[in-house]
């Protein structure tokens, strides 16, 4: 998935200012043993709760505020429903994808995890879609 | 796959088994078939027949389970270095996920197949919801600053952000009270009224609902903080609250969307 990997090229190339509790060779790109990254329990680190950690939270909240305005304003400003609804639906999952990533924490949780919570998520969407569309 | 596993897993002994991973891969086919095909129906029939076959059979039964469960320390498991209890709010979170996709979904269902469905600003009242989400937007962020602040040892900063968070989810609260009240009574929005009003309520009240159920938990975490319960190295009741509080900020995004804007 687009989400996951994106996020696994970024914390290789972040580093440690982020998850400094990890080794660099448990952080590598590759899926370590679980073993080894049992090793280093992410609560040791000093990164959950440094700086660059605030940044990211303050960053997060001004998007969410920015996009729930822009929420509103389309809401206001265009009246054809199905515009409507394709500029809407894209800026609710971003939203959602925010708070899940960051506020959650999914984006610095283990592959196993993130895949663990991914997997029933999409199966949510498509039942919701059955769901939907069935009866028609 | 699965059968090539559990043989291995009966093989090494009672070091693992994924017996219950085929009987919900199994139930989860079945109630598949249940909305798309009969034929689906079948396979997760069977599928789950195998699965609580092998299950009887070969892990030793429930007994066995549970003491490959209690035996079973967390580097063993797959999700090696997450804990236990955190793994444990994720799965009662994803039970939550089910529950809130059936609604949304049945609501969106019965719109769908509805010929005239008025215009949410026609009805509610979208510039105080808007205020509503902005204010449950800032309680995330409070909840997460909270978390790092007992990261971080700070407690005082903790306490603070954790008072702030309930407070906000209270004011959120009262809002919605007041939008309840001028809805039933003023204009008449009743859930027996007709679907709108139906699915109306039945989506916020549920979604009301667990904000009350969060702000109850969060006066308890307030209570265990101002005890000083949560230090720099033991504070997981902090993160796994926040998990839920911000899972209910994320059923709310969908439900103003959908609900109030669409």
């Amino acid at each position: 998935m687009a989400l996951t990997d994106g996020a696994d090229a970024d914390d290789a190339g972040r580093g440690a200012a982020l998850v400094d509790g990890r080794t660099g060779s448990t952080r590598a790109a590759t899926p370590a043993p679980p073993a080894a990254q049992g090793a280093a329990p992410p609560q040791a680190s000093e990164g959950p709760g440094g700086p660059g950690r605030h940044r990211i939270y303050i960053t997060v909240f001004a998007a969410l505020a920015a996009l729930t305005v822009m929420e509103l304003s389309v809401n206001r400003l265009v009246h054809l429903k199905s515009l409507q609804v394709e500029l809407l639906v894209p800026m609710m999952l971003a939203k959602a994808a925010l708070v899940v990533l960051y506020y959650m924490h999914l984006r610095y949780e283990s592959r196993v995890l993130r895949w663990a919570v991914l997997v029933p998520l999409a199966m949510a969407v498509f039942f919701a879609i059955v769901v939907t569309r069935g009866g028609g | 796959m699965s059968g090539q596993a559990a043989a291995h897993a009966e093989a090494e002994g009672d070091t693992d088994s994924t017996w219950p991973f085929t009987i919900g891969l199994g139930l989860a086919t079945l109630l598949l078939g249940l909305v798309v095909h009969w034929s689906i129906l079948i396979v997760g029939a069977l599928l789950l027949g195998y699965g609580v076959a092998g299950f009887l059979r070969g892990s030793r039964g429930l007994r066995g389970f549970e003491g490959w469960m209690l035996k079973a320390s967390p580097r063993e498991t797959v999700l090696a270095g997450t804990s236990l209890r955190k793994v444990g709010m994720w799965m009662f979170l994803f039970s939550e996920i089910m529950f809130f996709t059936g609604i949304i979904g049945g609501s969106l269902s019965l719109r769908a197949h509805t010929a005239s469905w008025p215009l949410p600003g026609a009805v509610l009242d979208v510039p105080l919801t808007a205020l509503n989400t902005f204010i449950l937007i800032c309680s995330s962020m409070t909840m997460v600053e909270a978390l790092r602040g007992a990261q971080m040892g700070d407690e005082r900063r903790m306490r603070a952000f954790l008072l702030l968070t309930m407070l906000l989810g209270i004011v959120f609260l009262s809002i919605q009270a007041r939008e309840y009240v001028l809805l039933f009574f003023q204009r008449g929005l009743r859930p027996a009224s007709g679907l709108y009003g139906a699915t109306f309520y039945l989506q916020t009240g549920f979604h009301g609902g667990h904000v009350t159920a969060g702000v109850v938990a969060l006066a308890f975490v307030n209570l265990k903080a101002w005890r000083g319960g949560y230090t720099k190295g033991s504070h997981e009741g902090v993160e796994l609250m926040g998990l839920y509080w911000h899972f209910i900020d994320v059923v709310w995004i969908f439900l103003f969307t959908i609900v109030y804007l669409i």
